[in-house]
């Protein structure tokens, strides 16, 4: 099942739920192995800059709680939910404007200290860098599978 | 924002008029005939976006260029890897496939992003009479999908809603097919619906 830009998604016992050609967007899998539960969403952007923005997976800090909380709701335990996080590259380069372009890093700072926050262990990342990614998590067994043009298939 | 079709006019207008001068400037870079279809003015969902050429996944070169001045936004002009070769053959023209380096196949794109980034703005600048200046232009190949959720993230495109302008060009009866994507950002394109006094 596709996860488009600031959509979010929950499957359980299998299947796989992906996103295609992450740049700067961050993919945030969750997974509850007591359950086979998993959950993802494409971050867009680390926070929302207006408040009564009505979709919240567009956000870091507030997509992640979302997705937990709905994860929560499907049945998963908290205490047994851990993270896999992909993307957040800087697709390009222009001297003098990092600061305004390196919006990749800001996302997956805002996800990591918002996961940290909700006392959920980080245990696989893929991020960084200046490549695009399509990310496949397999709700049968947590992996997350990352492909990029270029480097090849890896996975955590 | 809420845009109507009086809004889809002044876009279609404006991409009109930028997409006819980069063709003039391509035409005496390439000193060749170019023509440019009529520019297409598109508003997509975000989730829609990635697709524009098929799919998220698809391999291509970009050319980012960063809008500065009275208004921020980026123009991502974006190539099918065999239209990127044809449009750079075009240019170098003389030199034998081999000899051309990747040096040289960027600076080509770097020149082309330059050309089209500037005509546009600077028609776009006289249109609205903001003052508009384009950065350097860097170039990426990727998949489609990784250029476009950057462009949108860079520009903070918190709408849902995007506006693309594709345009196609033709070089001497080659089809060179290129999208040039202009992403402004929100208050940037409140700023021109103003200047041309329409409430956005």
């Amino acid at each position: 099942m596709v996860v488009g830009i600031g959509e979010w998604s929950v499957l359980k016992l299998n299947g796989v739920l992906v996103c295609l050609g992450l740049g700067s967007c961050v993919g945030v899998a969750l997974y509850d192995s007591s359950k086979k539960m998993g959950g993802l969403a494409h971050i867009l952007l680390p926070r929302p800059q207006v408040s009564d923005n009505s979709n919240p997976t567009k956000f870091a800090s507030t997509g992640i709680p979302f997705l937990l909380e709905e994860m929560i709701r499907l049945g998963a335990s908290k205490s047994s939910i851990l993270a896999k996080i992909a993307g957040g590259s800087q697709m390009f380069s222009i001297k003098g404007r990092e600061d305004k372009i390196n919006i990749g890093a800001r996302n997956v700072e805002v996800a990591k200290d918002t996961l940290k926050d909700l006392g959920i262990p980080i245990v696989g990342e893929d991020t960084g860098g200046s490549m695009g990614r399509t990310i496949e998590f397999y709700v049968s067994d947590g992996t997350v599978k990352i492909k990029a043009i270029g480097r090849g298939e890896r996975k955590i | 924002m809420n845009l109507d079709s009086i809004h889809l006019d002044i876009l279609k207008e404006l991409g009109n008029i930028g997409a006819g001068n980069a063709a003039t400037s391509l035409s005496q870079l390439l000193n060749q005939r170019v023509d440019m279809s009529v520019p297409e003015v598109k508003l997509l969902k975000l989730r829609d976006a990635p697709y524009i050429l098929g799919g998220p996944e698809i391999p291509v070169i970009g050319v980012t260029v960063l809008i500065e001045g009275d208004g921020e936004g980026q123009i991502l002009l974006l190539f099918a890897s065999d239209s990127a070769e044809r449009l750079i053959r075009n240019i170098v023209a003389g030199f034998s496939p081999g000899d051309i380096s990747n040096e040289i196949r960027d600076s080509v794109l770097l020149e082309v992003g330059n050309i089209v980034g500037s005509t546009f703005l600077n028609a776009l600048s006289s249109f609205i009479n903001l003052k508009l200046i384009p950065t350097v232009p860097a170039s990426t190949y990727d998949m489609v999908g990784a250029l476009i959720d950057n462009a949108l993230a860079i520009e903070m495109a918190e709408d849902d809603i995007i506006i693309i302008i594709v345009t196609d060009f033709t070089v001497k009866g080659e089809t060179i097919e290129g999208y040039m994507i202009f992403v402004p950002k929100p208050e940037f394109l409140s700023k021109i619906f103003n200047a041309l006094g329409v409430s956005s």
